[in-house]
């Protein structure tokens, strides 16, 4: 239980960062490969998978290391690869030709919600680490005190 | 502050079978009045109607007969916010078992009687005397459900001795407490009754009896006092 | 230590408590502001469909399928291609009654330029139109050049870009208002333009889904009728005048469909109603369940001097406080939901759906908020009025 309780923020970002890279290929994939040629969304897709697969990696560095330091370092370092997943569908990757395929009618959302959850956790997990760290800097100079 | 009761009682009617309407006493006619300065016992079996009498005379329960005076003040007469705010400022009642609101710290729970009526007067170093006085000391800032039956006892007469009240109601306030604390509790009442306070204490633990000026014996609802 | 701060800490501080009552506020949010948004999506949509045919009557081949063929286009996007002899024009001229017509050409791509989807390519006559340039997003006051085309809103590409149908780049100049039809997935054009297409198909070898030349075919024709004719006059006029084609109102195409899009509101209605009423029933007990639970926490408030009117203000507030809560999550849950799949939602239906503009949507949430707050406040009033009953000595005393 207690180990929950002080990684909830780091499990969740795993948790997120495996939705986003599953999720990209398989429940709200872009769409499927053609035969005669390979669609802008698949590479928007791929992107989107390969960002997710580093998050992945990130999150799970972030839960296993111990330094408080190193694990907020990474969790910074999350919020660049974020970034840019919102922008893959549609912005940085031109997506389909019609809205209503699924590239736009259910990757874009999907993913731009999944990140957005991500980002807000991520900005969250930063925010409470910097007020703790502040908060045991404050306590080791009143011990230092007394 | 004289508290006068006259003739109070508290009944409620039964209603078994073909019987309807016979009346059943928790607390049969009484006249008791409690003086500033004395420390008045209430002993008594459980269920012998000691709270009850408490409640009423604490105005927390309207007797069905009878009237209690607060020197000229007919309590249960007043407007509910009226006597509310009376209430806050001049009585501390104690109350049998759990009674601090969960959600705050010690601190909170004592500081929240004084605050109710925050007359711009700061209480925190009261709270900080009397937390001291009743060794809480490392336990401000804990939550109800972090601190032990003893410690949450001492906390609620903490609270109610915050606002230095003019009357202190206390139903059995060494119920959870071992033996040293006991007397420190009962060393404090005394010295309250000592500064002019009226206090009322409920108890069924007969060792006490020493610290008393008025000893009442309370059985099947009827009330005695006892020399 | 703040007085006015213990309803928050109480919320706070409650996590399964505050967490269960939420669940249940984001129930009823959600019911009532999905269901609304929903029902009024497809109501916009059928009213959007109506204007959008923007005449009193359409004519068509006189072949069992066209009309189907016109409403899958209509309704599911489904690209579809009909055609009649261009001289039925002539013969309208006859009729009396008839203030504009506008012939329009239908074509299918077989193959568009990323997707590999049919592509509904629609040739207007610019000089006779009325239903499609009043809808432009932009307004293009000059005529259509060669090559240049308008596309319906579900293309994702923008005014001055360039669109490659069979090889040949076409120039975006305008486009179209979001229906939530499938009239919003086409691309308009004049009749010169589409012969380049289908020249540049032949060219490419692909095959095209109809060769037939605009020059010599229609496919439907818009009619406006003069003031003071009888529009059903005139459609049995032309159907009884003219062979080969058939005439229909445009209202009388689509009441199959509202009746249908009646249906499911109605159906909705019922759910939001029924969901509602339970949910507003479970809310109002599990506020009166908990004030129990509770008695002895507001006993003691009581004891240490909360009027009665105090303690309800209390108990009223936190309940503000959770309705308000919850229904801020709820709409924002069911809002993100709602509009960011809005396509998705529009394209399983096979009915128009056009999700309410920023000012409805407001109109909605403030509604919503304002509703699950003051059930929240009755709740709590409610919960309130048992807690202040009661002696305080007879809780004390349990």
């Amino acid at each position: 239980m207690k180990y929950l309780r002080s990684n909830v923020f780091k499990i969740a970002e795993l948790v997120l960062a495996l939705v986003l890279t599953i999720g990209s290929f398989t429940v709200f994939a872009a769409c499927p490969v053609g035969e005669e040629h390979v669609m802008a969304c698949h590479y928007a897709q791929l992107a989107v998978t390969t960002l997710g697969l580093i998050l992945t990696i990130q999150a799970l560095a972030a839960l296993l290391i111990g330094n408080k330091k190193v694990r907020l370092g990474i969790t910074i370092s999350q919020v660049p690869a974020l970034v840019a997943v919102f922008f893959v569908p549609g912005t940085i990757f031109s997506l389909c030709m019609m809205s209503s395929m699924r590239c736009i009618s259910i990757f874009k959302p999907a993913v731009r919600i999944v990140d957005a959850v991500f980002f807000v956790a991520v900005v969250a997990d930063i925010v409470v680490n910097v007020v703790k760290n502040g908060e045991v800097k404050a306590d080791e100079h009143k011990e230092a005190a007394a | 502050m004289v508290i006068n009761g006259k003739g109070i009682a508290v009944s409620y009617t039964k209603n078994a079978g073909k019987k309807i309407n016979s009346k059943s006493y928790a607390l049969k006619p009484v006249d008791i009045k409690i003086v500033p300065g004395e420390v008045s016992f209430i002993l008594g079996r459980s269920g012998s109607g000691k709270t009850t009498l408490l409640s009423v005379l604490a105005g927390l329960l309207k007797p069905s007969e009878g009237t209690v005076l607060y020197d000229a003040f007919d309590i249960y007469k007043e407007k509910d916010d009226d006597f509310s705010l009376f209430r806050n400022k001049n009585i501390g009642f104690i109350p049998q078992g759990q009674s601090l609101i969960q959600t705050l710290t010690v601190r909170e729970n004592i500081l929240l009687q004084a605050r109710l009526s925050d007359s711009g007067s700061d209480k925190s170093k009261k709270a900080d005397e009397l937390i001291n006085a009743l060794g809480l000391l490392d336990r401000a800032d804990y939550f109800p459900k972090e601190l032990s039956g003893g410690e949450i006892r001492r906390c609620a007469i903490a609270r109610a001795l915050i606002n230095d009240p003019k009357v202190i109601f206390a139903d059995e306030p060494t119920g959870d407490l071992d033996d040293d604390n006991t007397e420190i509790v009962f060393d404090l009442l005394r010295q309250k009754a000592k500064e002019g306070c009226a206090v009322v204490i409920v108890t069924h633990e007969e060792s006490a009896i020493r610290f008393a000026d008025a000893v009442y014996r309370m059985d099947a609802g009827s009330l005695k006092l006892s020399a | 230590m703040n007085i006015r701060k213990l309803p928050l800490k109480n919320i706070i501080l409650q996590k399964k408590r505050t967490a269960g009552l939420i669940i249940i506020l984001i129930v009823l949010t959600a019911s009532m502001f999905g269901g609304s948004i929903f029902i009024r999506s497809l109501n916009n949509g059928l009213d959007s469909l109506n204007q959008r045919l923007g005449s009193d009557i359409i004519l068509l081949p006189k072949d069992a399928e066209s009309e189907v063929d016109l409403k899958n286009l209509l309704l599911q996007g489904t690209p579809g291609y009909f055609y009649m002899d261009k001289s039925i024009l002539n013969e309208l001229e006859n009729i009396e009654g008839i203030d504009k017509i506008s012939p329009q050409y239908f074509l299918v791509s077989a193959n568009a330029d990323c997707c590999s989807v049919k592509v509904q390519i629609i040739g207007f006559d610019e000089k006779t139109d009325f239903t499609i340039k009043p809808w432009l997003h932009e307004s293009y006051d000059r005529e259509l050049s060669d090559n240049e085309i308008i596309v319906g809103s579900s293309l994702s590409t923008r005014v001055g870009h360039k669109l490659k149908l069979y090889g040949v780049e076409f120039l975006v100049v305008g486009k179209l208002e979001k229906t939530g039809t499938g009239l919003d997935t086409a691309v308009y054009t004049t009749g010169d333009t589409v012969k380049n297409l289908i020249k540049a198909a032949e060219d490419k070898g692909i095959s095209i889904l109809s060769k037939q030349n605009p020059d010599d075919v229609i496919s439907s024709v818009y009619i406006n009728v003069k003031k003071g004719y009888d529009i059903d006059n005139i459609v049995s006029d032309i159907n009884l005048g003219i062979d080969g084609v058939k005439a229909v109102r445009s209202k009388t195409m689509m009441t199959s469909t509202a009746d249908r899009l009646k249906t499911i509101s109605f159906l909705i209605s019922i759910l939001i109603v029924t969901i509602w009423v339970f949910a507003a029933l479970i809310l109002i007990a599990a506020f009166y369940m908990i004030t129990g639970e509770r008695k002895r926490e507001f006993a003691v408030l009581r004891v240490i001097g909360y009027s009665k009117k105090a303690l309800g203000r209390l108990i009223l507030t936190e309940s503000v406080i959770l309705g308000a809560a919850g229904s801020v999550i709820g709409i924002v849950i069911t809002g993100t939901a709602m509009y960011s799949f809005n396509i998705l939602i529009n394209s399983k239906l096979d009915l128009p759906y056009l999700v309410p503009n920023a000012i409805s949507t407001a109109v909605y949430v403030l509604i919503t908020f304002i509703s699950v707050t003051f059930l929240g406040a009755v709740s709590g009033m409610i919960s309130a009025l048992r807690a202040v009953s009661v002696d305080t000595g007879k809780i004390l005393r349990e």
